[in-house]
């Protein structure tokens, strides 16, 4: 069955994250993108066109909670995995009221990673992928 | 005061007027006395010349009553009559002896009545040869009566001019007498009138005197007493322990808050040795201090007492000799101050001190935990992804090799990176406070652009040092501090990286102040664009996959512990400026070699 990938985006400041996460989810026949800060993020324009993200909460200019707010205010928000090194009372508190969303902390399990983004997001108009993907 | 000089009182007439005055009294008592001498002397005199004449005139009459007996024998034969006769020729010797005995008669009266008493013997040889030739014949001789007439007639005359004398001379003297008693008389109302003034005058003068030295010694007791009354309220009232103590340490006197102090009263520690309250350790101090006072130091101590009721007490003493007018010290004067609840103060604030430079250390600690911790979990994340890919891909068939050395290249990688961070907490764990040294700055961020050299040229960055004209010098932990510098430095490449490579500039600058280094790392990056420049000590935007992988807040707790400052002290969209500031020391550095420079 060939069907379409789910595209995840990955936020992370972090070369070394991006590289890892996106090996990860593209074993797992994601679709992944990575830009490095909110702010790239909002420029890609990437509206409507994907599935998932991956998170880091600490970015360079504006923070990941902000962004998540930004998105969700806007109906653009999309299943989001939210991975941080630091465990924020205030912002997990912040983080219930969104949906589609959990947090991970680093370092994480990437089988949860690899589940939630399976289990909640679907290709536009596609169906998920199954494991046996590769790319 | 007690110390007030006591002079005379004005009041009090000096001695010498006072002795004067005696001494005028003693005068017009000698002259009384003489008054009286010679008022005596001519009484005397008088008394003697009274009598004088009666009694000469009683002499006469016995002559001439002799002189008749004798007549009338030889008339009448009377036996009786001769018989007076002759016991007057026996007794008129000593009856004119005992005249003149009585009479004191001066000189002519004397030779006066050595003719009278001639003329008396006249008469009774006269009269003896009558009666004899009576006797004889029982005829009186005409001649012998002639005779006795002659004798009598002499006799008559003499005495009759002694007798004149001795009148007027009484009626002299007598006179005299009245003259002196009225002299007399009138000086002694005088003298009686000089003797009342003086002595009433010297009454008063002594009276006053007396009255004088009266109230003086009144005021000089109720000075004293008011001196002491005075001393005994400050020595009671005083709030520290005032007590006086002997050669032996035993308790003079002391004042009401001691007793509080030692938790007794008067009666139980009056005599008592001082030393018995003092506790074990510090007893021989005591002793010792007391005796050195005692050879004239003054000095102070800090001890501790156990209080008759068990209460200890930490406290501290002034002690100075006392000597009442004697070479010998016989006293120790001491105030003693009860410290125990000042001590206990302290050693609270000591106790929150270190409790706070404790929680310092643990927040370092904790900051330090926390940036290793995170700066670990970038390479831990990664690898655990890259192995969880290799375990989906070597389940896999056909296997894919090629990827599957990829990402067991990756996760070794990042296993790599991870160690390095261990091994940068380790050298930063590793110094203990015995590391600090004087730091050389200059030297220091020379040696970290050499480590970073490679860096520079890799980010195309050009580097602009602006050194100020002297060394530099800071106390501290010479690896830490370099820390702090290449992670500033590394900041900066980095941020710099979003912008085109010819306009890439790291520029450092040191200054200094009078008391402090300031230096400067400044960038041409995008500035940090975030409303509250903190953020960018609390964000770890920029983790290096190389260098030492500290992050700003273990920079900031560096530079911090160094007693200085890291801040973001400008920030634009051309760039953003870091100043540390940290204490400049006054000694020079030693040598800071590139040996021990860090390699990563």
């Amino acid at each position: 069955m060939n069907a379409a990938k789910a595209k995840v985006c990955i936020v992370d400041d972090d070369p070394a994250v991006q590289d890892s996460v996106r090996a990860l989810l593209a074993a797992f026949g994601f679709e992944t993108h990575c830009v490095a800060s909110a702010e790239e993020f909002l420029l890609g324009n990437f509206n409507g066109s994907i599935d998932g993200m991956v998170l880091d909460l600490r970015l360079p200019k504006m923070s990941g909670i902000d962004l998540l707010t930004q998105l969700t205010e806007e109906g653009a928000a999309v299943p989001t995995v939210v991975i941080s090194g630091h465990r924020d009372e205030d912002v997990l508190a912040q983080l219930a009221s969104f949906q589609a969303v959990i947090f991970l902390m680093k370092p994480f399990a990437p089988n949860r990673l690899v589940e939630f983004l399976s289990e909640h997001c679907t290709s536009s108009g596609n169906d998920c992928p199954d494991g046996s993907n590769h790319g | 005061m007690i110390n007030e000089a006591l002079t005379a009182p004005r009041s009090a007439y000096s001695r010498l007027l006072i002795i004067s005055f005696a001494g005028l009294l003693l005068l017009a008592s000698t002259y009384c006395v003489h008054l009286f001498l010679r008022v005596d002397s001519a009484t005397r005199t008088n008394n003697r010349r009274v009598p004088s004449v009666g009694r000469l005139v009683d002499l006469r009459s016995r002559t001439h009553d002799a002189v008749q007996e004798l007549f009338a024998y030889v008339i009448s034969g009377d036996e009786a009559e001769k018989r007076d006769f002759e016991s007057w020729t026996a007794d008129y010797q000593q009856i004119s002896q005992s005249f003149l005995h009585q009479s004191a008669l001066d000189e002519a009266s004397r030779v006066q009545f050595d003719r009278v008493l001639k003329h008396q013997r006249d008469i009774a040889d006269s009269g003896n040869r009558m009666i004899d030739r009576y006797d004889q014949t029982g005829v009186v001789d005409p001649i012998d009566f002639h005779a006795l007439e002659h004798d009598v007639d002499q006799f008559g005359q003499v005495i009759s001019v002694l007798q004149n004398q001795l009148e007027i001379d009484l009626a002299k003297s007598q006179l005299e007498t009245a003259l002196v008693w009225n002299r007399t008389r009138t000086e002694s109302i005088v003298l009686g009138v000089v003797f009342a003034v003086l002595s009433s005058t010297l009454l008063v003068l002594l009276l006053r005197r007396f009255h004088a030295y009266d109230q003086l010694r009144d005021e000089a007791m109720t000075s004293i007493l008011e001196s002491n009354r005075r001393f005994r309220l400050i020595f009671d009232s005083e709030p520290q322990c005032v007590k006086l103590v002997d050669r032996e340490g035993r308790l003079v006197d002391i004042n009401p808050a001691g007793l509080r102090m030692l938790e007794a009263d008067r009666e139980e520690v009056l005599g008592k040795c001082i030393f018995d309250v003092i506790v074990g350790e510090d007893r021989e101090r005591f002793v010792e201090a007391t005796q050195a006072v005692l050879r004239g130091e003054s000095n102070s101590l800090e001890f501790e007492i156990v209080g008759l009721k068990g209460q200890h007490r930490v406290m501290t003493t002034r002690q100075v000799p006392i000597r009442y007018g004697s070479d010998e010290f016989l006293h120790v004067l001491s105030i003693t101050e009860d410290i125990t609840e000042k001590r206990r103060i302290e050693k609270q604030l000591k106790d929150h001190r270190d409790k706070l430079a404790h929680a310092s250390r643990v927040n370092l600690l904790g900051e330090l935990v926390s940036s290793i911790a995170h700066e670990l979990n970038q390479p831990l994340s990664a690898a655990t992804n890259y192995a969880f890919v290799l375990e989906k891909l070597a389940s896999e068939t056909p296997v894919q090799t090629a990827a599957i050395r990829e990402h067991a290249g990756q996760v070794r990688g990042q296993a790599q990176r991870a160690a390095e961070i261990v091994r940068g907490v380790r050298r930063l764990l590793k110094p203990s406070p015995g590391d600090n040294q004087a730091t050389d700055i200059h030297q220091l961020i020379e040696s970290s652009l050499g480590i970073m050299g490679p860096d520079l040229r890799a980010h195309a960055v050009d580097l602009d040092t602006r050194l100020h004209a002297e060394s530099l010098t800071v106390f501290g932990h010479q690896v830490q501090l370099q820390q702090v510098l290449m992670n500033l430095f590394q900041n900066a490449i980095q941020a710099m990286d979003q912008v085109e490579p010819n306009r890439r500039t790291l520029t450092i600058d040191t200054a200094s102040t009078p008391d402090h280094i300031e230096i400067r790392v400044k960038d041409t990056g995008n500035g940090i664009e975030s409303d509250d420049t903190q953020d960018v000590f609390r964000t770890f935007f920029t983790t290096k996959p190389e260098g030492m992988g500290m992050g700003l807040a273990v920079a900031r707790s560096i530079v911090e512990a160094h007693q200085g400052s890291l801040v973001v002290e400008q920030s634009t969209s051309r760039g953003t400026v870091f100043l540390v500031v940290l204490p400049l020391s006054g000694e020079s550095a030693d040598e800071c070699c590139e040996s021990k420079s860090l390699h990563c």
